[in-house]
């Protein structure tokens, strides 16, 4: 009985097999995407971890100006330290290479100590003034072992040689600070040496700027910050902060989780989309099959078996499609993998097949369409056989709501009549159909305007806020008065001083915390602009914060609220600050107060380390010329460079937003062709009675087409709202301390995914239209079930 | 004839609430049916016989009365019960054949006799019905006599204790009309089992060995014919 009652299954879907291929297509996608992404997240989880373990990374960094090694025994006395390491950490520019903004971040190094290199090639440098550069930097530059590199140290330029080339966890993805997105690891990465050479070359022996932390199992960094903070306190400390807080660190997690998170989204949709097509199709066949049923229940098998074998069809849908998804997951997580490889490096990254994910499709695959087919099997408990078994009360023929506008049927040939009747009688279809089309077009909408997203970004720093020409970063801070006047050339138009530093943010109660950048500006900026939500320009204020809304968010605290301000510098510091606006700001972490405001509770008074210029960019030669040898000058960075770089991005980023896009726009042809494949099959007699009347077959189509049309148009207007509802949900959700996602859906976008679900429609018609042409009225008329 | 009954139905009645209008589709019908009798039930359409043979097989509940098969009282029975009595003891011939479009006439016989407990062979069964050669085919692809023979195989190959056929031969020609009502003599005759058929033809009332009378609901009277024709006397 099984082996019959599977046969007939497969005869039945074999017969509409278009609709069931279709269903299994979106299921498969859905789980596609999801084990594509989880066996990324696999992958660079695995290989982090390894990572982590070989460069034997640490618990907790502190960051102090200058302190003794003797410190050292009153730290590993604090209980839950296992060991401390000394560490000098320097930025120093590089000299002679392609880029003269070029830097690296010097690190020392112990051996079988914390934080180590991963080598790629070479060996560990020795106490003669070698070096492992780090990988990108190895690259970018086209450098070789042996090859010599200049360190500008302290006003004198050093000689050091490459004896290897390597990453550590805290050079993944290199960046000078959070308003950068992207890195450019030939200009600024990391390079390892040894202690002993660090000291020398900056005068340092027996002396540190960072500790190491490594904690015995079971204890937190974050719990001894504290006493951290306390022992190092007349050292300058600066910084104290757990080892997942590292930029590159944290940017790695904050990557790999939202691989994770993602990767559970993903399938929900794609189910639900099934489950829309899936429950029409059903629906239908099973008031096709209701005579059969009938029978099967005269012969006496029980409710509950054809109920199973209804179920079977959307067990065979879930299963197919999860196992598809999978296997095409495993085949391309691979690419995936190496994508991320791009911006992460990280070693020892293989991917492998995971069978775990084929039995995970099909078991969920198969579980949610079982269910969904189960639903719509409800019914057959209903009917005793004999109610079965005879022919349906033909539905009244209802009226459309739209019919009682005055002239709205005028509209239609009575084909079209035809449509928007029966649209009015199968109302849970209909709703289904208007639904699923929905789904699509805001699936396409939020895809699409994903892609202008960039365009949001892009506009939002460089053309909105950020107005320079050129930036000039400093790597200490200098007097603000020296630093303008020291620009003399009558070609600058506007040139304004700008303070960077890092902060944390408190509530009152300490509960919430986050870490910013404060950018103190002047208060009659003008090449730092600052917006709120509704567009309307704000400026600082000579007392006061101006927070972003993610910020506020985080904090929970609104304008006119006070918050902590906690500086670490030169010694930690809470300072009570009431917050004047809040600002719209996507990228970055920046806070802005007026440089008054800083000054008046810090140290922080007439000093800068960045300055804005407008100004042609032809100078960027001249300045560069005149800073080359000041040691305070990090990167001359103009507005060009900028762009460039966001362009760079968008283009990786794209790619992959325009496959998105495409399949938004398949789900809604998938959607939009089962229902009018279905609308067809429903009116395949009212059709064939009118061709014998002598209509044409194109008139034909408008039966469905009318339908077809109305129900597009009405899931569009459902639709848009969706779409702006999606948008917020995946900007919450994508929402994270580097950069906060918008509502992005606009009027373009939504107009440009209308096209293409109007193209779908057509398409969709011109399929039925072909069905059409080959109907054969006399056949029809024949043909009884 | 012997005492020993198939069926005893006692004030059998069946109601129909319709919005608005009750249907009185059965009324108090009493009757008793035998081991290897043909009893055919003839009235005019609406008259409630769909609704008596729906009942008899346990398709549907009586409303009222009381109905017996072999001693058991199936009024009393669960919609679980009425599904094994169905698969047990009933065999089901419709008008439109109702077989499934989608396994061929071999399957659609498999398929029932897998539903049994002691089955007969199904291609012996096909074979018994005239349809060597024919195991292979849809219902598509035979005609409506052939579709008719099928579906009797189906009924009779898991040896039903009664063989119940709601207008068999309505969607025929006379031709294969009277193979069909051939082959319903047979089961009587060879399986021993008693055969039910409504008609609308009083021809066929002529070979019965009972025929019932129904109109408005009403089993009006119930006539025994003392010598039935043969089939080959059969006039259609
Ligand atoms: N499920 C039902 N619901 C309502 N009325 C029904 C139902 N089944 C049958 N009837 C009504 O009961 C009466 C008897 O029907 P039926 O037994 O099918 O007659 P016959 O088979 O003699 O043509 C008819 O009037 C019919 O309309
Ligand atoms: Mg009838």
């Amino acid at each position: 009985m099984v082996k019959l009652l599977f046969r007939k299954m497969l005869r039945d879907m074999k017969r509409s097999m278009a609709t069931y291929l279709i269903c299994i297509v979106i299921v498969a996608t859905g789980f596609c995407g999801y084990s594509i992404l989880l066996i990324c997240f696999g992958d660079l989880s695995l290989s982090r971890d390894y990572f982590f373990e070989q460069t034997n990374y640490c618990d907790g960094f502190a960051v102090v100006e200058q302190a003794p090694l003797s410190v050292i025994k009153e730290l590993q006395h604090i209980p839950g330290v296992k060991q401390v390491q000394r560490r000098i950490a320097k930025d120093v520019p590089v000299k002679g290479l392609a880029s003269e903004e070029a830097h690296l971040q010097l690190l020392s190094i112990e051996e079988n100590g914390m934080n180590h290199v991963y080598l790629d090639a070479g060996r560990l440098p020795a106490r003669d003034l070698e070096l492992v550069a780090g990988n990108g930097f190895y690259e970018g530059n086209h450098l070789k072992l042996g090859d010599k590199l200049t360190l500008s140290i302290q006003g004198a330029n050093r000689q050091l040689t490459i004896c290897g080339k390597g990453i550590s966890p805290e050079s993944i993805y290199m960046i000078e600070d959070m308003s950068q997105m992207l890195p450019s690891m030939d200009k600024y990465d990391a390079a390892f040496i040894s202690y002993e050479d660090m000291a020398s070359l900056y005068q340092m022996e027996s002396m540190a700027n960072q500790f190491l932390f490594s904690m015995i199992p079971g204890n937190e960094f974050d719990d001894i910050k504290d006493e951290v903070e306390d022992i190092l306190d007349p050292y300058g400390v600066s910084r104290t902060y757990p080892s997942d807080e590292d930029m590159s660190v944290s940017v790695l997690k904050q990557e790999i989780d939202q691989l994770e998170k993602m990767s559970f989204a993903i399938p929900v949709f794609f189910l639900s989309v099934a489950a829309i097509i899936l429950y029409i199709m059903l629906h239908r066949l099973l008031d096709q099959q209701r005579t059969q049923i009938g029978t099967l229940m005269a012969m006496g098998m029980s409710s509950l078996i054809i109920r199973i074998h209804y179920m079977c069809y959307g067990l065979l849908i879930g299963i197919s499609g999860g196992l598809i998804g999978g296997i095409l997951g495993n085949l391309a997580a691979g690419p995936l993998t190496e994508y991320y490889q791009i911006f992460f490096q990280l070693p020892n990254l293989t991917t492998g097949f995971y069978p775990m994910y084929l039995l995970q499709g099909m078991a969920m695959g198969g579980i949610f369409c079982g269910a969904v087919a189960w639903l719509c099997t409800g019914n057959v408990y209903k009917n005793t056989p004999a109610e079965a078994l005879r022919p349906e009360a033909p539905k009244k023929v209802k009226r459309f709501i739209l019919e009682k506008i005055p002239g709205f049927l005028s509209l239609f040939t009575v084909p079209g009549v035809i449509a928007v009747r029966s649209l009015a009688r199968y109302k849970k279809r209909t709703f289904l159909s208007l639904f699923g089309i929905a789904c699509a077009y805001m699936v396409t909408a939020s895809l699409v305007s994903m892609n202008s997203l960039f365009d949001v970004f892009l506009f939002d720093e460089l053309e909105k806020n950020q107005r320079q020409d050129i930036s000039i970063n400093f790597n200490t801070l200098i007097k603000e008065n020296e630093a303008l006047g020291s620009l003399q050339n009558n070609k600058i138009e506007a040139k304004e001083g700008v303070l960077a530093i890092g902060a944390s943010l408190e509530t009152p109660d300490a509960k919430e915390k986050l870490d910013v950048t404060i950018q103190a500006i002047d208060e009659d900026a003008t090449l730092s602009r600052l917006y709120d939500a509704d567009a309307n320009e704000i400026r600082v204020k000579r007392e006061g914060i101006v927070i972003s809304e993610y910020m506020a968010q985080v904090l929970q605290v609104r304008a006119g609220d006070t918050i902590i301000l906690k500086l670490t510098y030169p010694e930690e510091k809470r300072i009570p600050i009431p917050i004047t606006d809040i600002m719209a700001q996507y990228m970055g972490s920046n806070a802005y107060m007026s440089k008054e405001a800083i000054g008046n509770i810090s140290e922080y008074r007439d000093v800068v380390n960045r300055i804005l210029l407008k100004a042609p960019t032809d100078i960027q030669e001249q300045l560069k010329e005149q800073f080359k040898d000041s040691p305070n000058t990090g990167t001359i960075v103009t507005r060009q460079e900028h762009i460039d770089q966001y362009r760079s991005m968008m283009g990786s980023i794209g790619a992959v937003m325009v496959a998105l896009a495409g399949m938004g726009v398949l789900i809604g042809m998938a959607v939009i062709y089962t229902s009018s494949l279905i609308y067809y099959e429903e009116l395949k007699r009212e059709i064939s009675t009118m061709m014998m009347l002598g209509l044409k077959s194109k008139e034909c189509l408008d039966v469905v087409a009318v339908g077809q049309w109305i129900l597009t148009i009405g899931g569009v207007i459902l639709g848009i709202p969706m779409a702006m509802w999606a948008s917020k949900v995946i900007s919450t959700s994508m929402a994270s301390d580097i950069f906060v996602i918008p509502d992005f859906v606009d009027a373009p976008s939504l107009l440009l995914s209308i096209g293409l679900i109007f193209i779908a429609v057509w398409f969709s018609s011109l399929l039925i239209l072909h069905k059409l042409k080959k109907l054969a009225p006399v056949e029809l008329l024949r043909e009884r079930e | 004839m012997s005492k020993d009954y198939v069926i005893k139905a006692e004030n059998l009645s069946k109601v129909y609430p319709g919005d608005g209008i009750v249907v009185e589709a059965l009324k108090n019908a009493s009757f008793t049916i035998y081991p290897g009798e043909f009893v055919v039930v003839l009235g005019p359409s609406g008259s409630g016989k769909s609704t008596l043979l729906n009942i008899i097989g346990g398709m549907d509940q009586p409303s009222g009365g009381e109905l017996l098969y072999e001693g058991r009282n199936l009024t009393s029975y669960s919609r679980d019960q009425l599904s094994d009595y169905r698969r047990e003891a009933v065999g089901f011939v419709f008008q439109f054949f109702n077989l499934i479009p989608s396994l061929t006439a071999l399957e659609n016989v498999e398929l029932a006799a897998s539903m049994g407990k002691q089955s007969e062979d199904s291609g012996e069964v096909l074979k018994w019905v005239n349809l060597a050669g024919r195991e292979k085919h849809f219902p598509s692809q035979m005609s409506g006599g052939e579709q008719q023979r099928v579906s009797i195989a189906r009924a009779i190959v898991k040896k039903p204790k009664l063989l119940l056929c709601d207008e068999p031969t309505g969607a025929l020609d006379s031709k294969n009309s009277i193979d069909v009502v051939r082959i319903l003599l047979q089961i009587r005759d060879q399986i021993g089992c008693p055969v039910v058929a409504i008609t609308h033809n009083a021809g066929m009332a002529q070979i019965a060995d009972r025929v019932f009378y129904m109109k408005d609901g009403q089993l009006q009277k119930i006539e025994t014919n003392e010598h039935p024709l043969s089939v080959e006397e059969l006039v259609w």
